[in-house]
């Protein structure tokens, strides 16, 4: 056995069937590495390369939103804003102010998640689900400034000018160079956040999910918790939204709408609400659906667009929640096990009613 | 502890130390007074009751002293420190503890980690060191592993450290919510009617636990319990309290003589 391994340090009997047992986490985690990495080697196609960046950035917001809803229990319904945020701060400081690329990307980050903060500040200082509500009219907000700011930030045209990232004298132009940027950041994400969930930091915003009262009487910081994950949560989705700006070049007010914080919400839903792990498969899986249907629903429906989209979003988040609470893979997960345990239990069953008879 | 409170605490509670103390506490619910200018003192190494007929007041008295609802009046002195206006998890690191009513896990998460929950106020490491995983917050994360399965071993559940809490059946569960109380180290630990909803064993051998936290982890005890075998049995002193008043106090012996205690519990074996 590999604790044997280590005490008596012989790594020639190092049993990896053993190791990836007691690192699940870390095992999945360079399992998911090493497929990212050779991925482009079968997606080849450019259109392709760019839904895997999407879906980059989706993963960001979504671990983010997952550890605030799914974990702590704080609905967001503006995380669109974030991500808005993270694009138009980067777009705005390279195309106007011509800063770098990095320097801008870390101080849309720092506003951004200032901003989070201060909206997290009030706030949480309410019980109940308040958050909802304020990061409902944040949308509105956040839209009407960006529409009406034209001086800054374009109107409905949009920021346009924004330079490509670049790393060092290395500009990032090709498809694959946004792939690998992407991913690298979204799997330092991924880390962090998994590093957070299995910790002292991680209970804590579960047992705030499970029982506020519970976890303020046994000495968590409900509302300072509260408050550093919805921050955290809003640095994730700026620093998708400042690869998105640099990924595009053009920054517009609809990549930002109510509807996409909705969406991200969907995301969450199907991955499962308190699973890392899950918030990627919803983020990949929304999006190829999102994809799909924009290219199915116009030939269905004559003349549907975005509205027939977001019906067909709403329509999957009312029956996942009202069937599996949890999420769609924690409940297919829970189905399966439940199952499992029936069949298990079937042979014993005529003996226990045996029993029970009189 | 000190030895002789341990010995001797029905006589000579009055030497002991004082660890908690509630002075004229008040807490209104629109019209009704819920706690009425109620007073009373804890002394170290002691078990005191508090008991009363239903709806007297008794868990919003704890709820003051936790600092889950706020004082409309008087203050609260424990340990040195006056708690008006704490909130829970600053009351929670000072040293106070309590269980619930009706149990309070988290129910999403295996027994282990809601005991580990426990070791929040006694451990630091925050996001940063989480997301980094410091050698420190490693250590730390080792140290609340060990001790919060040496408090489901003192319970008695640390073969069901990995069950999720919200499976296990009420008594367990109440003993879960104990083990995830006495993590947090309390010096004062409150304990909201334990004994309901258990078996007659599971009563004796809740029995002998709290005598055990008391007597070898110096834990003082402050209990809510309408067992009064329990409570009789255990408490060395009681404060019997009506609509939120204060009407008797004294041991157990005296409590049961007294007149307006049999009034309020008319028709009540006590």
């Amino acid at each position: 056995m590999s604790t044997v391994n280590r005490k008596t340090g012989l790594p020639g009997r190092f049993q990896l069937a053993d190791w990836i047992t007691h690192h699940q986490n870390l095992a999945a985690f360079l399992a998911l590495a090493a497929m990212l990495a050779i991925l482009p080697l079968w997606v080849t196609n450019n259109y392709q390369r760019s839904i895997l960046v999407f879906i980059g950035f989706n993963t960001m917001l979504t671990v983010g939103l997952s550890l605030l809803m799914g974990y702590t229990g704080q609905i967001s319904l503006g995380h669109a804003v974030f991500f808005g945020c993270g694009a138009y701060i980067t777009g705005l400081l390279t195309a106007r102010y011509n800063w770098s690329p990095w320097p801008a990307i870390v101080a849309a980050a720092v506003l951004t998640g200032l901003l989070a903060y201060l909206v997290g500040v009030p706030i949480f200082k309410l019980r109940g689900h308040y958050l909802a509500m304020a990061t409902l009219g944040l949308n509105i907000i956040f839209e009407t400034v960006v529409v009406t700011e034209t001086g800054w930030t374009g109107g409905s045209n949009g920021l346009l000018g924004i330079p490509r990232l670049s790393i060092g004298p290395w500009v990032l132009k090709s498809e694959l160079s946004y792939y690998y940027v992407t991913w690298a950041m979204t799997l330092a994400i991924l880390a962090v956040s998994l590093n957070i969930v299995n910790s002292r930091v991680g209970r804590a915003l579960r047992a705030i999910h499970a029982s506020e009262l519970a976890a303020g009487t046994m000495g968590v910081e409900v509302d300072a918790f509260k408050l550093k994950v919805l921050t955290l949560s809003a640095v994730y989705a700026s620093l998708a939204g400042s690869l998105f700006a640099f990924y595009l070049q053009i920054v517009t007010p609809s990549s930002f709408s109510f509807i996409f914080s909705i969406e991200l919400v969907v995301m969450v839903a199907v991955g499962g609400l308190s699973s890392i792990w899950g918030a990627i498969f919803g983020a990949a899986s929304v999006t190829l659906l999102g994809e799909a249907l924009r290219n199915i629903m116009p030939r269905l429906v004559r003349g549907a667009s975005a509205e027939a989209e977001l019906l067909a979003f709403g329509l999957i988040l009312v029956i996942i929640m009202i069937f599996m609470p949890d999420g769609l893979t924690a409940g297919v997960a829970k189905r399966l096990r439940a199952r499992r345990q029936a069949r298990r239990e079937a042979p014993g069953r005529t003996e226990q009613s045996a029993d029970a008879m009189p | 502890m000190s030895v002789q409170a341990a010995v001797a605490p029905r006589t000579a509670q009055k030497s002991a130390q004082v660890v908690l103390e509630a002075r004229r506490i008040h807490k209104v619910f629109g019209g009704l007074v819920a706690v009425n200018n109620l007073s009373f003192t804890v002394y170290e190494g002691e078990i005191l009751a508090i008991i009363g007929p239903n709806g007297a007041g008794k868990t919003t008295v704890f709820n003051l002293l936790t600092g889950v609802l706020p004082l409309d009046g008087g203050e609260i002195i424990f340990r040195g420190h006056r708690l008006n206006g704490l909130p829970p998890h600053a009351i929670a690191r000072l040293g106070m503890a309590r269980t619930f009513q009706n149990v309070h896990l988290f129910d999403n998460m295996t027994v282990l980690e809601n005991v580990m929950v426990g070791r929040h106020p006694r451990s630091r490491y925050g996001f940063l060191e989480a997301a980094l995983r410091v050698p420190w917050a490693r250590r730390e994360e080792q140290e609340i592993r060990e001790h919060s399965t040496a408090c489901l071993e003192l319970v008695g559940m640390a073969d069901l450290a990995d069950e999720l809490a919200g499976n296990l059946p009420f008594g367990q569960q109440r003993l879960v919510e104990l083990a995830r109380a006495l993590a947090t180290e309390p010096a004062c630990l409150l304990l909201d009617e334990p004994a309901s909803g258990l078996s007659h064993q599971e009563v004796a051998a809740l029995d002998a636990l709290i005598r055990r936290l008391r007597d070898e982890q110096g834990i003082t005890i402050l209990l809510i319990e309408h067992d009064m075998h329990l409570v009789m049995g255990i408490a060395d002193r009681v404060v019997v309290i009506n609509y939120g008043e204060k009407i008797a106090e004294g041991t157990p012996e005296e409590v049961q003589a007294d007149e307006r205690v049999i009034a309020a519990y008319l028709g009540e074996d006590l």
